[in-house]
């Protein structure tokens, strides 16, 4: 009974071993195939492959979660393809703004992931900025399990202070109660073409 | 032309980054040609610590830390495709179980000691083809590494959640080493649909 009791205890040992695994992989994958798909999105052999590797980048990062959160109690009242519409834009500005800074950057630093922390369908890897020779830059990545896949949703400063909450309540609420969610598309759409241009695409 | 105080600093700061990174690699070897005749299919790698290896206090602990950091290091600064080797063994094994690898990189650990606040860290890394079993490339370092480095708060942290405490011993000194060490390996280029291959192998 005792040996049972040990080899018992030495299998779960050993499942929670390889379940920690597990989801460690499974969180942090969608990250490193963010950041690799940015970094070859540059040095694609056409434009045409350019995109798709950008695509694929933006396959990891929740955009219908984003915008849902954004949108708040605007949310109930958008119609599905208003929803799309803004998800869309969100994507594409990260395309034209996010992207370049990542490629800049790449090079020149490494990145460091803890193992996740998952509390329910959240998962949270704190992360830091190794640049010459030190840590330069701690962060965290929000991710939100959808399906078996995580998916990037946010990101919290060194403090703990959540990037979207703070777009939300700076940026999207005021135009949402200013213009309605046909003037927060419009808004954006201008945003869209500006960093479009500022890319030079 | 005056260089301004600033300008003076900043090149002082730039040659002692040089200094340093050189003064830690001791020798490199690279096989002659090797960038238009191997390089063209040695593009999938695994990565094996050696058991020939010194044998510290934790050498298991540090075999898999070796292992993670050279991975790390090599899938994000480098054009190899890395895949994770599952059982560990000989190279001639690793090759063998492991259809998709064309080389491997094998570590080896040939001086690890305390001084101090500091380990001291003799390291040899080779890049074999799985082949001919043919040496392509390899490079050796030699420095002693500040253990608690104080610039690495989430670098170790990070290491002690995933190994345990020990892990403070080889955190630093891993990162700043494969930094150094592979600074200078050649590399092959890869098609777009090895790009493709690189990113999903590099996340698993």
């Amino acid at each position: 009974m005792k040996q049972l009791s040990i080899a018992v205890t030495i299998f779960l040992f050993a499942f929670s071993i390889h379940a920690e695994e597990e989801s460690e992989a499974r969180v942090i994958a969608p990250i490193k195939k963010l950041i690799g798909s940015v970094r070859y999105s540059e040095k694609a052999s056409t434009s045409a492959e350019k995109k798709t590797l950008e695509d694929r980048a933006l396959e990891y990062i929740g955009s219908a979660q984003m915008a849902d959160f954004l949108l708040g109690d605007f949310s109930a009242k958008a119609t599905p393809e208003q929803k799309e519409k803004f998800a869309s834009q969100i994507r594409e500005y990260t395309r034209y703004k996010a992207f370049p800074l990542v490629n800049k950057y790449f090079k020149d630093i490494d990145l460091t992931y803890e193992p996740p922390v998952i509390n329910g369908d959240k998962a949270r890897v704190q992360s830091s900025v190794v640049y010459a020779g030190s840590e330069r830059l701690t962060f965290s990545w929000v991710l939100t399990r959808v399906g078996d896949n995580y998916v990037i949703t946010d990101f919290l400063d060194e403090k703990g202070t959540s990037t979207m909450q703070t777009n939300k309540d700076r940026q999207v609420q005021p135009t949402l109660k200013a213009k309605g969610i046909p003037g927060l598309l419009a808004t954006m759409e201008g945003a869209v073409n500006q960093v479009k241009k500022a890319a030079g695409r | 032309m005056k260089l301004s105080f600033l300008r003076v600093c900043a090149l002082i700061f730039l040659a002692a980054v040089i200094v340093d990174c050189r003064s830690t690699v001791t020798r490199t070897y690279t096989k002659p040609g090797l960038e238009n005749a191997e390089l063209k299919y040695v593009k999938r790698v695994g990565i094996v610590v050696d058991k020939a290896s010194v044998a510290p206090v934790h050498a298991d602990l540090r075999d898999r830390m070796l292992s993670y950091r050279t991975r790390e290091h090599l899938t994000h600064h480098s054009e190899y495709i890395v895949y994770p080797v599952k059982t560990p063994g000989p190279v001639i094994d690793v090759c063998k179980a492991n259809k998709k690898l064309n080389g491997v990189i094998l570590l080896r650990v040939l001086e690890e000691k305390k001084v101090g606040g500091d380990l001291s860290l003799n390291l040899m890394s080779t890049l074999l083809d799985c082949k001919s079993g043919d040496r392509l490339w390899e490079a050796e370092g030699k420095r002693n590494f500040e253990m608690n480095d104080s610039d690495f708060g989430t670098l170790v942290s990070g290491d002690v959640k995933r190994f345990g405490n020990d892990a403070r011993t080889y955190s630093a000194p891993f990162y700043r080493m494969t930094g150094a060490l592979y600074e200078k390996m050649p590399m092959p280029e890869l098609t777009d649909s090895e790009r493709i291959e690189k990113i999903d192998a590099d996340a698993d």
